[in-house]
Formats: C-alpha cells, sequence, structure tokens
C-alpha cells in the first residue's frame, strides 16, 4: 500500500521555487503548498510511495538538526494532503 | 474568496490582500528552506482558496444590491454572474410558526399546545438538534449554549441564550437555503459562518474584517426579504 | 465619430431618446437615461470616447431611470437597469453618474467570462503592463491615477482583463473613481486633470470621476504584456519600497482579487499561472506620489520570455 498523486485530471500543479499552487478540478479549490509538501507531491509524482520512503528521500540542509520526528510528521502532512484529495492510498 | 489557513501553518491569525487595518504579511521573511521541527511547521499546507463562484472580492461598487453575499455585503459591492439572484428567505419568526420544514430538517414534537412559542414546549424526540453532526452547527466553543437545544428550540430561545438571535437566524437562514430561496447562500456556507463564530467568536467574511453576532444576524436578515 | 461631435444638448436629446452606443475598450455599451447629471458626466468625461452606430451590437443595454415608487418626487432617487432587470437597490438621484460607473464595472465583471477578471488597476509602459491588486484603502486608485499623468497609460483602473486564450492584458480605460482626500490629493498632482463633479455621502464617501488621458483612450486597442505584480499599501510616513513577492504567494494573493477565477475552472487556474509565471511580483510602501512613480519608472521587466 502505497500513496500516490490523483492523475492530470484531477490535480494540475505548478511550481515556483521550493513551493507550489495544486488545483483540484473535482472541488474547485486551490492550494498553496509549503516546502515541504511540495517535496512530497515531486515525489509522488514521480512514482508512489511510503511515509518511510519520502523521509529518507526529501533533501535535508546539512545545517539542519537530526529529525527523529520527520516519519511522522510526514505522516501528518500526507493526512493532510489526503484530506484534500490530491493523493491517494492504494 | 474564502481563504482557510491551515493549521500546521504558523503564519496563524494572518492578513491577506484584504487587510486594510494591519500590515502586510511579509511573507518572504520566512525561513522555509528548513525542515527542522520548526521549519516544518510552515511548509505543509499553507492555504486554501476555497472554490466559491458567488463570492466576489473587493468593492468595486457602491450601490446597494438585490441579494448579496457574505464578502458582497460588506459594502455594497455586487459578486454574483449573471442574472442577479434575489433572496426570498423566511425570519426565524416565521419558521417558529409554520411546522413543515423541508427535508430532512425535523421541528420536533409540541407537548404543550397552549405554548408553542415556548422553547421548553418542544421536545428532543425525532427532531434535528442545533448540534446535528450532518445538518447542524458545531457546538463546542462560543456555541456551547445551544449544545442540548433542537433547531426548534434555538428559533423559540431569544434572550440570553440566544444573543442578537444568532442561533435562531442561522437556523432560519439554514432552512431558507434548503428550500432554495436565497440562491447565494447555501446550506454549507450558513454552517460555516456559525462555525467559525463558534471557534472564534467571529465570522471573517474576508480576511481582515470581523463579523460579531450582531454584524451576523444583520448580514443574515438581509437575505430574509419575506 | 466620438462623443464630443454631439453638443451637450444633442447628446441629452439622443440619451432621452434612442440612446447612444458608447465605445470603451472592447466593450460597447447602450445607455438611454434622462437623467441630466447623467448626461453631464459623459459629456464631461467620455468626450474622446467613441460611438458607435445606431443598429451595431452592443455588449450591455443600460438605462439610468427614477425607480416606479413615491420617491420620484420625494428624496428622488435612480435605479440601475441592465437588459432591463435591476441588479441593484436605488440610491439617491445625485448618485446616478457614479452609479453608471459602478454599474457598468458590474457588466463587465459579471459577463465578460473570455477574461479572467481581477480587482485591480492596471497600467502600461512600453508595451509592459503592471497590475496593481489591492482592497480599497490601500491607495491603489491614487497610485493608479498618478501613474497615468505621469507617463503610464491608463488600461484600467478597476478590472484588469486577463484573455484566457493568450494572456494579454486587455484595455478598458474607462473614468478613474477617487474617493475623499485622494480627490483633491490628485487634482493639486495634476491641476490639468478634468474632473466629474464630487458626489457625497455615497457608501464609499465622496467621489469624482477623473478623465483619462487621451492618449489612454486613443490606444483602447492595443493589448498589452504582463510584466509586474505589484501590491501596493500606503503608508504615512514610509519610504518607497518594493519587496520581492514568492511568485506562489502572489498566484494565492492574485487569486483572491479575481472575481471568476473559480467560475472559470481549470482554465481561471491555467490562465493565472501564465501570468504570474511572466510576472515579477511586489509588495510595494510608499507614501510619496512622486517616490512612487520613480520606484515605477526604474522597473525592468522580466528578462526570460515565457
Amino acid at each position: 500500500m502505497k500513496w500516490s498523486l490523483l492523475s492530470d485530471h484531477t490535480v494540475h500543479l505548478h511550481f515556483w521555487d521550493d513551493e507550489c499552487v495544486a488545483y483540484n478540478k473535482r472541488s474547485g479549490d486551490t492550494h498553496l503548498l509549503g516546502p515541504m509538501a511540495t517535496q512530497i507531491v515531486l515525489k509522488l509524482q514521480q512514482s508512489p510511495s511510503d511515509a518511510l520512503t519520502l523521509a529518507e528521500s526529501i533533501k535535508l540542509l546539512p545545517t539542519d538538526e537530526t529529525n527523529d520526528e520527520l516519519p511522522l510528521q510526514i505522516e501528518h502532512m500526507l493526512a493532510d494532503l489526503d484530506q484534500l484529495s490530491l493523493i491517494s492510498f492504494s | 474568496m474564502t481563504i482557510n489557513k491551515h493549521h500546521n501553518n504558523e503564519m496563524g491569525e494572518q492578513h491577506l490582500p484584504h487587510d486594510e487595518l494591519s500590515d502586510q504579511p511579509k511573507l518572504e521573511d520566512e525561513s522555509r528552506r528548513r525542515f527542522t521541527k520548526s521549519g516544518l511547521l510552515v511548509s505543509g499546507v499553507l492555504m486554501t482558496l476555497a472554490s466559491r463562484p458567488s463570492l466576489g472580492g473587493g468593492t468595486v461598487y457602491g450601490a446597494g444590491q438585490v441579494c448579496k453575499t457574505p464578502s458582497g455585503f460588506l459594502s455594497g459591492n455586487i459578486s454574483q454572474h449573471g442574472t442577479p439572484p434575489k433572496c426570498s428567505g423566511r425570519t426565524p419568526g416565521y419558521w417558529g410558526t409554520h411546522y413543515t420544514w423541508p427535508s430532512t430538517y425535523k421541528t420536533g414534537t409540541c407537548t404543550n399546545t397552549q405554548q408553542e412559542q415556548d422553547y421548553k414546549s418542544w421536545s428532543t424526540n425525532n427532531c434535528t438538534m442545533y448540534k446535528d453532526s450532518t445538518l447542524g452547527f458545531h457546538c463546542n466553543g462560543y456555541g456551547s449554549g445551544y449544545l442540548n437545544y433542537s433547531m426548534m428550540q434555538v428559533i423559540l430561545l431569544g434572550g440570553v441564550g440566544d444573543p442578537y438571535q444568532i442561533g435562531a437566524h442561522c437556523v432560519a437562514a439554514l432552512l431558507n437555503a434548503r428550500s432554495g430561496w436565497t440562491p447565494v447562500l447555501t446550506e454549507a456556507q450558513v454552517r460555516n459562518i456559525f462555525n467559525e463564530y463558534n471557534t472564534k467568536g467571529y465570522f471573517q467574511p474576508t480576511a481582515g474584517v470581523k463579523w460579531y453576532p450582531a454584524d451576523i444576524v444583520k448580514y443574515l436578515q438581509s437575505t430574509m426579504t419575506l | 465619430m466620438n462623443v464630443s461631435s454631439l453638443t451637450p444638448s444633442e447628446l441629452a436629446s439622443r440619451l432621452r431618446n434612442a440612446g447612444i452606443r458608447l465605445q470603451t475598450g472592447s466593450f460597447i455599451t447602450h445607455l438611454q437615461t434622462a437623467i441630466p447629471s447623467v448626461a453631464e458626466g459623459i459629456g464631461l468625461l467620455y468626450s474622446d470616447y467613441p460611438l458607435a452606430e445606431q443598429g451595431d451590437f452592443a455588449d450591455f443595454h443600460v438605462d439610468l431611470i427614477p425607480p416606479r415608487n413615491l420617491r420620484r418626487w420625494f428624496k428622488p432617487q435612480v435605479l440601475f437597469l441592465s437588459d432591463g432587470s435591476p441588479p441593484f437597490k436605488p440610491l439617491p438621484l445625485d448618485q446616478a453618474f457614479p452609479m453608471f460607473e459602478w454599474g457598468l464595472n458590474w457588466c463587465v465583471s459579471s459577463h465578460a467570462n473570455n477574461y479572467l477578471i481581477i480587482h485591480s488597476a492596471v497600467v502600461e509602459k512600453n508595451g509592459y503592463a503592471a497590475i496593481l491588486p489591492a482592497p480599497p484603502g490601500s491607495g491603489k486608485s491614487t497610485l493608479c491615477a498618478a501613474l497615468v499623468n505621469r507617463g503610464w497609460r491608463l488600461l484600467s483602473d478597476e478590472l484588469t482583463l486577463v484573455r484566457v486564450s493568450d494572456g494579454k492584458i486587455i484595455p478598458l480605460p474607462r473614468p478613474v473613481s477617487l474617493k475623499n482626500q485622494s480627490i483633491d490629493i490628485i487634482q493639486r498632482y495634476e491641476p490639468g486633470a478634468i474632473f466629474s463633479r464630487k458626489v457625497s455621502d455615497t457608501m464609499k464617501g465622496t467621489v469624482a470621476h477623473m478623465k483619462p488621458p487621451s492618449d489612454s483612450i486613443f490606444r483602447a486597442a492595443e493589448t498589452a504584456q504582463i510584466a509586474w505584480i505589484i501590491f501596493p499599501k500606503y503608508q504615512a510616513g514610509s519610504a518607497a519600497r518594493l519587496e520581492p513577492l514568492p511568485q506562489s504567494r502572489a498566484f494565492m494573493r492574485v487569486a483572491d482579487n479575481a472575481f471568476n477565477y473559480s467560475l472559470l475552472g481549470t482554465e481561471g487556474f491555467e490562465t493565472m499561472v501564465r501570468l504570474i509565471d511572466a510576472s515579477l511580483c511586489y509588495d510595494f510602501t510608499y507614501s510619496v506620489l512622486d517616490e512612487a512613480i520613480e520606484t515605477f519608472a526604474a522597473l525592468k521587466p522580466p528578462t526570460s520570455p515565457t
């Protein structure tokens, strides 16, 4: 079971620097995604994934503190994106 | 437009283009590139522009309007497209005396027909509660006073139990919307107004503007033209 | 033929009878009214605007009439009709000309859905447009009025029209709406500017309309390419300051200021993406008009084509 981005027919994305705007055709809502959420959708756009794999692959700056809670925080973010019907779990 | 800020957004009660009263947000100052614990708080879903075709932006117009949406009501601007909708909503007084409510809203049973206008005469059996999870409102904040009442009871409550009759007007607005009498104001939008008030003590038709109960009632009354 | 080719009494007579077909940018409005202040306002502020022929197609059919109620004699009122229906409640008769202006804005913003329509001023220089989205009180109209009197072409002071098919900005130059102190400020700033009579006690306070420079009217068919999106904010005592705004943030703020972004659905999103992609975006704080003018004069368009 993995997370994947909904298809182009449903979700339109556009990226600027480290953020993006996402338009959901079904709801008609537009969302502004911050850097982490943007990285998540970028990864999911390439291929379906799970929270742990995403936590490992999402780039951290060398100066950042070690963040053990990253996988959990990514889980929360995935739940948010799911609630907005931008991604699905299957 | 309704812009909803997300709980994981550090910007908090932030300002958007319509805020005349405070400084523009210094969005560019926020550190967005650090995925540390604190940095993640501004890294998620930051805001949503809800799809509301009938809610307009700005105050282009100084003229009064036949029927207005919440943001359109602010200073007389026009926000609908095409044929102007006309509101023909009924008042709480109407719904408190007409007991055929639109499906699936239920009045409940009147246990004392001698005193039909007393909220205590109405039972909470077979009724729609004000806090109904599908049809009703959130009652865990400023709305907690309505927690144990049916919608019919709230219509009749009055006095200190229902300041400015905000509860009564919200029920009436809900029933009007269900009846198709207020094209610019849907049931979902009515719930949104009260629920935001429940959480914050006010409703923001557009960022930077706060409607307290009296303002909310004034707006809802403008949709109750019959 | 322009409005100025009619004498005031010819204009008033036409308005009372068959009406006139007034061309503003790419819209033709068939206007009929017997209200003298409207005829005067048209004669003064629309003198350089073309008139279309009687039989020509009109986008909007507008009447300004006294409502059919007792107010015909006591505190008389005026009603705005679009295609025979009133979108607004009546206003005091004294506000008839501003009502015409507001009503025409409503006609455009309600019907012109082949454009993404943004509540903003938009000005142009050297083929490049600067959009100034802003809520009331931000000083947008004052700034716009100043800019168009200092070398910028007026495309619109209220409605930016972005053509969905190609992203071009379509001019709709009409009288600039100013209110309260802004009227005096611009009258001092540009003593030669032509103003309508001040109208008091409107919902916006005291309002007046400024005739756009003739150049803006004559070039109304010339589209422009977007280059800058600038959110102005008047702040007493502040030096002029341009702060870059991330495009993602500008997108949300402009969409929030668009009348029909939601209505246009996917096309609205795509048009907005293209608009933002092509723009340099800024927050702009100012207090002195001349400093604002200098800042705008120094703007450079984006270097990379989109």
